[in-house]
């Protein structure tokens, strides 16, 4: 018995091009249905195609229109995907209040802060430094000052809900995703909060995106948007009828910056979660690998599971979502956890078979999802099927 | 790799500070700092290249540019590419962990790394250079043309902006990879850092941690947008040095700052066992969300003061038992109304004769930096029982009658401060030092 057998993950909520359940993800995946679409970038390295998601308006957000003017579409995301995950602990009583926390993974994108149509005025006042000022003076959206920090998402979420406890918000790739899970687990076994809603979002598609991509060794993974959220909250606490639950039954941390130092790392994360959830790699049922857009990045992380599970009888499938969400940065291991969430509670896992995928039983109610981080950071977590 | 070292318990590890480093305008130790914040000086500045473009309130708490040069030229090689806020967080590191006399690399993974930075946004030149490669009539950029023009992106402009290659850069150097944490909660960040690090401490989980914040905003494009949404100061008439005035019946905004500062917290034992000196104690801390407003907290200041009580009860302590606040006080009327209503509800009648510090006055608003630098300078005031004066105060208005604001140094005895840090949106952030012993 650990602390973190107190706290159960329920209330899973997903926001992708796949749709906005965890059943449309699952089945989207299983029936190979193509949910990309154009990008909207017509010109540069691959751009032409996206996964991308509606940008969600006031009324499906359920506040005031004013919201929008303070916020960018990953924040109105956020609110989304957090809208998804409470709808079902709001049925059943009260969501909110000071003991409830949240802890989110943001993603940072370099937008350009003035509209392309600017920038060709800006070009012609370049030499101008006063004039390039009144520019951005007149230019620069009103409340770009708040709606571009990080911490507005967590705003808009917190107010809509009424969430008042302890939070954090980590950024800005895919371990940043795991990083808030982990904390936000931990905040609950320590008594910091009652209850704690976890969420991730991706990056906006946006011509910036891909640049920002291109610097950092990208192998043309298509990018995606959206929104994966989940609540963690102490057993016991929850409604009637929520069972199953999920918890986290074990977590590891590493750091790898390149090479074999890296495969090293996220095999010693892998390791470090299987034994802390006081199993081996034949008690895992399913991995959720990250989807890392670098080459080097999957080469270390396909080395890494080769290190771990390579000796195992019964080596458990490796699985993406991608195929069907698009590369979500700090949203995608938590997607993965949403899809863990929903194959446990049914006893079944996604395999890949070429461009095939198939269902199947889930012989071990246990789940690997992994996360690596551009710079090196890895996160891995154990999810484990509980009867509450 | 111990699993299990990474559980947290409920052993409650005392957490001590050992090291401390900054960088400030032109000042670039801590102590240093401290004597011109005593001697009732300045960092705020008029800031040329502001001048030039005309900004209606061209001032900030900059880096001079002759610092900037310096302090690139001393990052290490292997920290690589950085960017001006990571320079300013490499120099503050490494001047904490040269502080606390801890080994080059630790050994393991019970060391961890808790970075506070806000993103940056593309400044003028690098949308110039964009701006060449955009089909005006469409409005759509040729990315293509853009990544292999001659001025296009700097193909190491991610790695110096992203915040998060700082932390990994400060890890792998200092060999603490335990936890990594890049923390993005606007003005909150800086203190949350070295809360999340002390809460890891405490718990076990790490036996040392560097945890800061830095911030290099002082930009057009930053500017511009704070300045829109009416949250920094006009100049009215004032000098550089008076427009940033803390809990003053005639504040009127903040002023931004750029800088790093960085702490080096150890568990007692950990820091005894290696004969370590002992400058304070991290005795509490609160880092919460609140769900009002997106640029003010409730008015009455109920969700500030929920903050303090929770960081006062995390210590073990009760109001009565704290001897100085260094305030949030970014000399907004709407932050420092809330903060001193916060201050009344939660200390009472005490609330006059407890003293309060806005290190904002001189230091100017660095954001994510912010909470760092202000628990930085709580340190030393605790070592040398000293409280800093808040410039600019000449006298109370409604919300902030009744409050002991500081506006000269003084000698005081101080066992406990404590610090706040409240960022836009509703992130808020208490924390507890306490002096050593």
């Amino acid at each position: 018995m650990t602390a973190l057998d107190t706290v159960l993950l329920t209330a899973p909520g997903v926001c992708t091009a796949a749709g906005t359940d965890p059943a449309a993800l699952w089945e989207a995946l299983l029936a190979g249905k193509d949910t990309s679409g154009p990008s909207g970038i017509p010109e540069g390295p691959a751009t032409g195609t996206a996964f991308l998601v509606d940008d969600p308006d006031a009324a499906a957000l359920g506040v005031h229109r004013r919201v929008l003017r303070t916020s960018e579409k990953q924040a109105r995301l956020a609110l989304y995907g957090a809208r998804l995950s409470l709808a079902g602990p709001a049925a059943h009583g009260p969501v909110g209040g000071p003991g409830w926390g949240l802890y989110l993974g943001l993603p940072t994108v370099d937008e350009e802060l003035l509209r392309f149509g600017a920038l060709d005025r800006l070009r012609r006042v370049a030499g101008s430094p006063g004039e390039v000022a009144a520019l951005y003076a007149r230019e620069v959206p009103p409340f770009s000052g708040l709606s571009h920090l990080n911490s507005t998402a967590a705003a808009h979420v917190s107010a809509v809900f009424g969430l008042s406890g302890a939070m954090a918000a980590y950024s800005p790739y895919s371990d940043a995703g795991l990083q808030a899970l982990i904390d936000g687990v931990l905040s609950v076994a320590e008594g910091e909060n009652e209850a704690a809603l976890v969420g991730a979002v991706s990056p906006k598609v946006h011509p910036l995106l891909f640049v920002q991509y291109e610097e950092l060794g990208w192998n043309g993974v298509v990018p995606g948007e959206g929104a994966a959220f989940l609540l963690a909250r102490r057993h016991g606490t929850g409604p009637a009828g929520d069972a199953p639950a999920v918890r986290l039954a074990g977590y590891g941390r590493a750091f790898g910056a390149d090479g074999d130092d890296r495969a090293g790392a996220i095999a010693d994360a892998v390791r470090a979660a299987l034994e802390m959830a006081g199993t081996d790699p034949g008690g895992i049922g399913w991995i959720l690998p990250d989807t890392v857009w670098t080459d080097s990045g999957a080469r270390a992380q396909d080395a890494a599971l080769d290190r771990v599970f390579g000796g195992a009888a019964h080596r458990p499938p490796a699985f993406t979502g991608e195929r069907a969400t698009g590369v979500l940065g700090p949203a995608h291991p938590l997607a993965h956890t949403v899809l863990a969430l929903h194959g446990l509670a049914g006893n079944r896992r996604l395999v890949a078979d070429g461009d095939a995928v198939r269902e199947e039983e889930l012989p071990v109610p246990r789940v690997l999802v992994l996360a690596c981080g551009v710079r090196g950071q890895v996160c891995s977590v154990v999810l484990e099927g509980v009867v509450e | 790799m111990n699993p299990h070292a990474h559980l947290p318990t409920a052993a409650g590890h005392e957490v001590v500070v050992t090291g401390i480093g900054l960088v400030a305008g032109r000042l670039t130790d801590p102590e240093a700092l401290f004597d011109h914040l005593a001697e009732g000086r300045t960092l705020i500045a008029e800031h040329p290249l502001h001048q030039e473009w005309g900004i209606p309130c061209a001032v900030s708490a900059h880096i001079p540019p002759h610092v900037w040069r310096s302090l690139d030229a001393a990052v290490p090689e292997e920290a690589g590419a950085q960017g001006p806020a990571g320079v300013l967080a490499w120099h503050a590191a490494a001047q904490a962990w040269e502080n606390s006399g801890l080994p080059r690399r630790l050994d393991g993974e019970r060391g961890g790394v808790f970075l506070a930075c806000n993103r940056m946004v593309m400044e003028p030149e690098e949308l110039t250079a964009l701006a060449a490669h955009v089909d005006h009539t469409s409005g759509t950029l040729d990315l293509d043309a853009y990544l292999a023009s001659d001025g296009g992106p700097d193909p190491l402009r991610h790695r110096r902006h992203q915040p998060d290659s700082v932390t990994a850069g400060l890890a792998d150097h200092f060999g603490a990879v335990g936890v990594m944490e890049t923390r993005a909660d606007a003005c909150a960040a800086g203190g949350m850092a070295v809360g999340s690090a002390y809460r890891y401490i405490r718990s076990g989980v790490l036996d040392v941690a560097i945890a800061g914040g830095a911030e290099s905003l002082t930009t057009l494009a930053s500017i511009t947008a704070f300045h829109a949404v009416g949250a920094l100061a006009p100049a009215g008439g004032r000098t550089a040095a008076e427009i940033s005035r803390p809990f003053d019946k005639d504040r009127a905004g903040f002023v931004i700052g750029d800088g790093a500062a960085f702490l080096v917290l150890e568990s007692r034992a950990h820091a005894e066992a290696r004969g370590a000196r002992v400058l304070a104690r991290v005795a509490g801390y609160a880092g919460v969300t609140e769900a009002v407003r997106m640029t003010s907290s409730s008015r009455d200041g109920s969700d500030y003061a929920a903050c303090m009580r929770a960081a006062i009860a995390d210590a073990g302590l009760t109001p009565d038992d704290i001897d100085h606040i260094n305030a949030h006080g970014t000399s907004t009327q709407a932050n420092d109304a809330c903060e001193a209503a916060a201050l009344h509800a939660v200390f009472g009648e005490r609330a006059a004769r407890l003293p309060v510090t806005g290190n904002k006055s001189a230091l100017g608003h660095s954001l994510a930096n912010s909470g760092a630098v202000e628990a930085v300078l709580s340190v030393i005031g605790l070592q040398r029982q000293t409280l800093l004066p808040t410039l600019n105060f000449t006298g109370a208005d409604e919300d902030s009658r009744g409050l002991d604001i500081v506006t000269e140094r003084r000698e005081a005895p101080v066992n406990t401060v404590l610090s706040n840090s409240f960022g836009f949106g509703g992130e808020n952030c208490s924390l507890i030092l306490a002096r050593a012993r």
